[in-house]
Formats: C-alpha cells, structure tokens, sequence
C-alpha cells in the first residue's frame, strides 16, 4: 500500500477504505459456473452471440445513419444550388421593386441581397438593370420591365430556370455553365423554351410578344402550348405573336441586335464566354 | 504494495462458501499454461476459467452491483478471451489484462439499456447474494451483521458516479495502485489518484454514521 496515501487520510476516511477492502468477493453460482466453464473449454461461447454493449446514443447505427444521411443530403442539396443573381449594373433614373421593396440605382446592395434567389422584379422610370447569375445566365431588363423571375438553374438537378413576364423588354444570355438546363419564358401571349442561346423577349401589351434570337435557338409556342412545344426559330429571326394567337416569324430587330450584342460584351466573361 | 501479480484479496473460501478447490490462486504466472490457453487446448482453458473466474465475477459483481449483469459480464469478459487466446503474453500475469477487460465490460454495461433497466429494479437486498456473501461459519449473528455491511457498503457504492465507483473498487477492493488504476483506466498517475481521492471523500459521506 505503498500509494494509499495513507498519511492523508482522515479516520473516516480510512474507515471506509477498510469497510471496502473487507468486502467479501461474490462468487457465480454453481450451475453458472458449470454452465459458462462448459461454453469457455469447449468454445461454444465464441459460437454464440456476446452482449452486444451498448454504444453511447450518439455513435448508435439507428441514429447516426439518418445524422449522416441528414448531413449528406444538406451537403448536396447546398453544393447543388445555383448561382445567386447579381446586379451586374443598375444605370438611370428611377427604382427597382423587388417583391413590393423599392430600390434606387444607388442601392444597389439591398437590390443585390434581395434578388439574390429571384423575384417580382419591376423596373419603373428610366432604370435600367443587368442582372447576372455566374457562369450561368444573364437578363437584361429594359425600362418598365415587369417579370417573376425564378433563381438560377442548379448544378446537377432541378435546372430548370423561367421567368413569367406581364410586360416589358427583358433580354437573355446563357453562359457555359447552363449547358443540360432550359429557360422558359411565358407571356401573356406566348411560352418560350431556349437552352442555350441569347434572345429577346420584348412583351408589349396590347400589341403582343416578339421574341428575338440572337444566337441558338429557341422554340416559341402560343399562350396555351406547353414549355418546348412550339415553332423553332433560328438566329437571326423573331416571332410576333398577337394577343389573338396570330403569329408570324420574321427577321430580328435591329434594336435587340444591337442590345443583346451589348448584354454579351458586358457580362459574356461573368458567363465564361471568354 | 498490493498488485495483481499478488492481490491484497485473495480468494476466501471460508467468506465465499463456494469456489473450485482445485484452482491455484490468481496472481502465480504460468508460462506453460498460457501457452496452452493461447492454441485453446480445452484442458488449460479450464484451468484458465477455474483460476480467473472468481476474480471475474466479484469484480464485476462489485462495479455493477447485480448478480445477473456480473454474470453477463462473466461471460462477455471470457468470451473475449476465448477469441483473444492466441495474443495472449504466457509471460506475463493475465489478472491485469482480466481486470481491465472487465472494466470496459462493465463500463459498456453502464451505457446500455439494460444497465438501466436492471438499475431501476436494483436490489443490493438480494437474498441470493446475502446468501453468498454469508461467512460461512453457521453464525447467524455474525451472517447478519456481514450481510447488513456488505449491504450498506455496496448501496453507497452503487451511489456513487461511476467512474469514481470504479477508481474506488479497482484500488481497495481489486487491490490495485495508483498506476495500475491509471493503466487499466487509460488514465494519468495523478488523474487516477485525484479520482481516487475523490471517490474516498463521496463514499466516506455517504456511510457517514452507517458503518
């Protein structure tokens, strides 16, 4: 007992160290002991199933396969999400509404924060707004534009993109990484289906939507076909179709030429177009 | 000092009333029996069990305070060594590698469900254990009062965290220091003299007036 510290121990306290040193030493039962000899000499106990201890509750199979599914699938569901909208530039006159919250031109901050995920975006006075989604997409909106505006396509599912539109110009580049993705475009009068490409849709109520291409191609049907039904239209080409349903195809417009050229040069290296 | 190798507890069979006769006591190393153990021959592990058993089962009966889950300890603890004969080191005492197999036994116990459960309906009172733990000398009276202390002693142990529970039983009532309580715990020197320490001042609160 060279470590009992017996020296520091008070009388109470050795008493009771004695009280357990005198304590007697249980002994198994006959019928155990024969029992668990028999299983140990003949290795029956390696045959048969030990206790199984029992694991502290956080490193339990039960649980922790759901924690690391749980975890897993928010890993991905985050690594799969898109690229947040920015406000490449916001030029002019005028505010934007996001959601019913208005921004100046000089907000850009809040504007940014705000449509980070998309929204009811209207553009009203003399403002206008470049919008880019890295290496995805980019849309440009023309004074008085008016669209709901979905968050940019994800990484590897859910790639869907669209925007609704009430009335307005709104221009749209795709970048690299939209490749496998499609945007649909609805109107009033028409719904627009592109998967790679740089086109117009200029809505103007009560006259119609023209939709114009600049590059690849983009099917357009009427108000009631659904997203990728419709006629193709080649670049170079627009399609006029009337609140009546009447449509036409004819060759681009200057303007959105002359536009979508713009909206490339600008944002053609946030989309990897370089 | 008291070590495995020489446990300040040897068996008693005039304490315990049961026992094997013909095992030698715990503690003298037996090169050639170990490295019989170590190829199972069914003879040396018999003797093994014989040996050890005791040593087993009061240890576990002590830290876990229920004749049923000491059994499953018992076997828990020989079914390891069924499966680890072969790395067994006939050079050196099994008792060390025995008291610390069963602790983590015990300690795996304590986390489980059916720890809990059995500490629910936990009955140091059992008549089965006073029954064991009688001395053997047809002496009601002296019966009685054993029982009656074991009785107390245990319920205070089983009072007690159990970590310190175990620092206080592996060093007086297994017999073993300081260090051989730091190893078996996987503990430091002074951690496991401080537990030590601690776990005297609990248990000597909580028999204060009882013994």
């Amino acid at each position: 007992m060279s470590e009992r510290d017996e020296y520091a121990l008070t009388p109470a306290e050795r008493a009771t160290r004695d009280a357990v040193e005198r304590l007697a030493r249980p002994r198994p039962d006959a019928v155990f002991r024969a029992r668990l000899r028999e299983d140990f000499v003949t290795g029956r106990i390696g045959r048969r199933r030990g206790l199984t201890p029992s694991r502290p509750w956080f490193a339990r199979p039960a649980l922790l396969l759901p924690l690391a599914a749980g975890f897993l699938a928010v890993a991905v569901g985050i690594a799969n999400r898109g690229p947040d909208w920015r406000v490449r530039s916001a030029d002019g006159e005028g505010r934007v509404l996001v959601d019913g919250q208005a921004f100046t031109a000089r907000e850009r901050a809040g504007l940014e924060r705000r449509l980070r995920r998309g929204g009811h975006v209207r553009v009203e006075g003399e403002l206008t707004l470049d919008l880019v989604a890295s290496g995805t997409a980019a849309v440009a909106l023309a004074p008085g534009a008016d669209l709901v505006l979905s968050p940019a396509p994800n990484r590897w599912w859910s790639r869907d993109m669209s925007a609704r539109m009430t009335v307005g110009d709104a221009y749209f580049s795709t970048g690299r990484r939209f490749r496998g993705a499609h945007l649909d475009v609805r109107t009033p009068e028409a719904v627009v289906r592109a998967v790679g490409t740089s086109f117009a849709v200029l809505c103007e109520p009560p006259r119609g939507t023209c939709v114009c291409v600049l590059t690849g191609l983009v099917r357009v049907g009427g108000r009631s076909a659904v997203p990728g039904q419709g006629v193709d239209i080649p670049h170079g080409m627009r399609r006029v179709i009337r609140p009546n349903q009447v449509a036409m195809t004819l060759p681009i417009l200057e303007d959105s030429v002359h536009r979508l050229h713009h909206q490339l040069t600008t944002v053609g290296g946030d989309l990897g177009m370089d | 000092m008291s070590t495995p190798d020489s446990p300040s507890h040897p068996p008693d069979s005039s304490v315990s009333g049961e026992g094997s006769p013909q095992s030698p006591p715990v503690g003298t190393p037996d090169a050639a029996l170990l490295e019989r153990v170590r190829t199972r021959d069914p003879e040396a592990l018999g003797t093994f069990y014989d040996r050890y058993l005791d040593l087993v089962f009061g240890l576990a009966w002590r830290l876990l305070g229920d004749r049923t889950l000491a059994e499953d300890a018992a076997s828990e603890v020989f079914l390891k060594v069924h499966r680890a004969a072969d790395r067994l080191d006939p050079t050196r005492d099994p008792a060390p590698w025995l008291t610390t197999i069963t602790t983590n036994v015990c300690r795996d116990l304590w986390r489980s469900g059916a720890y809990r459960m059995s500490r629910r309906a936990a009955d140091v009172d059992d008549p089965a254990a006073a029954a064991t733990l009688s001395s053997g000398r047809n002496d009601p009276e002296a019966d009685a009062l054993v029982s009656e202390r074991e009785r107390v002693v245990q319920a205070a142990l089983m009072q007690l965290p159990e970590p310190l529970r175990t620092a206080i039983v592996l060093h007086d009532y297994q017999g073993l220091d300081h260090r051989q309580v730091a190893e078996t715990l996987h503990i430091a020197h002074d951690a496991a003299r401080k537990r030590y320490s601690r776990a005297l001042a609990a248990l000597e609160r909580l028999l204060r007036g009882k013994l």
